[in-house]
């Protein structure tokens, strides 16, 4: 929570608007009321029912080109999606989706 | 970070989310906590410095009431703002922002109710038509509008699905626009006034419903073939023109 909380504040310090959810289900509240979003950062071990992988796979369904990070302190499992072992820095997290909205820019 | 920091505790996210931008946009600095242990937790790390809480009395585990307690047992010098329903919830942001530390208000409270309303509203309507998440990839076909051009300088920018659904592709498209902050909902109506099918939403909160802007919105404009550009406030105080050039903007 703590981490989330400060990595949001990070991000919007950069310049991005944030949602913040508790959970996968939090997350997906988004999506099913239309908000557009531009980008997820989630957690693997997320509390309840969903964790980030199935998040992540369940979004890159319906929107393959979403931009979708993910984190861990396990970093052992098999992964394709773009990774931030913990304890990660803010500043990483920011300069990879300042990445990725300079190449929609670019587009 | 020498901002008043308010702690908001309400578990819909969608409720969440729009009251604390708008109350970042008033100049505090807002932490969000989905129930009272999360609240708990962010009062006691020490990370912030947390000047008042508003918490939402039934939907954060149960019971607010006992969150605001503690608190005030806890932290006497932190401030607590029970709010019941999302109707009170935004009216208790308006004087929030009315006395905000940094920045003029930059919009009626009113506009953030429409704005919970309507986002509550459109997950409802998706929910029925079976898009439990993520929503419908790509845009109705009646909402792919054509190109815009700037008549007034003969630049043409081809938008591919009638719209800019970030800050930065907005930027883009209308670089030379530059929008008061204020104004969208009277630009608004000025558009719709001259039967322009461009609406041009700033949504610092990236909620899309059409009735972001409430009463003030061209809501049969929305209906037809529009294009909807979201300007986020980085956006707008990155451009320099003013609203006359918006008028140069033609959808064809």
């Amino acid at each position: 929570l703590i981490v989330r909380a400060t990595t949001a504040e990070g991000l919007r310090r950069a310049g991005f608007i944030v949602l913040e959810a508790a959970d996968a289900h939090d997350a997906l509240s988004y999506f099913g009321a239309s908000v557009p979003i531009n980008g997820v950062f989630s957690d693997v071990d997320l509390p309840g029912s969903m964790d980030g992988l199935e998040l992540a796979r369940r979004l890159r369904t319906e929107q393959p080109d979403l931009p979708i990070a993910l984190t861990s302190g396990n970093h052992l499992f098999e992964r394709d999606t773009p990774f931030f072992p913990k304890p990660y820095s803010v500043a990483e997290v920011v300069a990879f989706f300042a990445n990725v909205r300079s190449g929609r820019q670019d587009e | 970070m020498s901002e008043p920091c308010i702690l908001i505790v309400e578990a819909d996210g969608l409720v969440r989310a729009p009251l604390a931008q708008y109350l970042r946009e008033c100049g505090y600095l807002v932490l969000e906590a989905t129930n009272a242990e999360e609240a708990r937790q962010l009062l006691t790390s020490g990370e912030w410095r947390i000047n008042l809480v508003m918490t939402e009395v039934e939907s954060v585990g149960g019971n607010g009431f006992r969150l605001g307690t503690w608190v005030r047992r806890t932290f006497p010098n932190v401030g607590v703002i029970f709010v019941g329903g999302v109707a009170r919830a935004a009216e208790k942001a308006g004087d929030l922002c009315e006395e905000g530390p940094t920045f003029s208000k930059p919009y009626h409270h009113r506009i953030v109710l429409d704005r919970i309303q309507s986002s509550l509203a459109a997950r409802e309507r998706n929910a029925k038509k079976g898009y439990a998440a993520p929503y419908p990839k790509r845009w109705p076909a009646s909402r792919r509008a054509g190109r815009l051009v700037n008549m007034s300088r003969g630049a043409r920018t081809d938008l591919a699905h009638g719209c800019a659904t970030s800050p930065d592709q907005a930027a883009t498209v209308l670089n030379v626009v530059h929008l008061s902050v204020n104004c969208h909902s009277s630009m608004a109506r000025s558009l719709a006034s001259k039967s322009f099918t461009l609406t041009i939403m700033d949504s610092l909160m990236p909620f899309s419903s059409g009735s972001v802007m409430g009463a003030d919105a061209p809501r049969r404009a929305i209906k037809s073939e529009m294009a909807a550009i979201y300007l986020s406030r980085a956006a707008i105080s990155r451009s320099n023109s003013s609203l006359s050039d918006i008028q140069h903007f033609h959808l064809i």
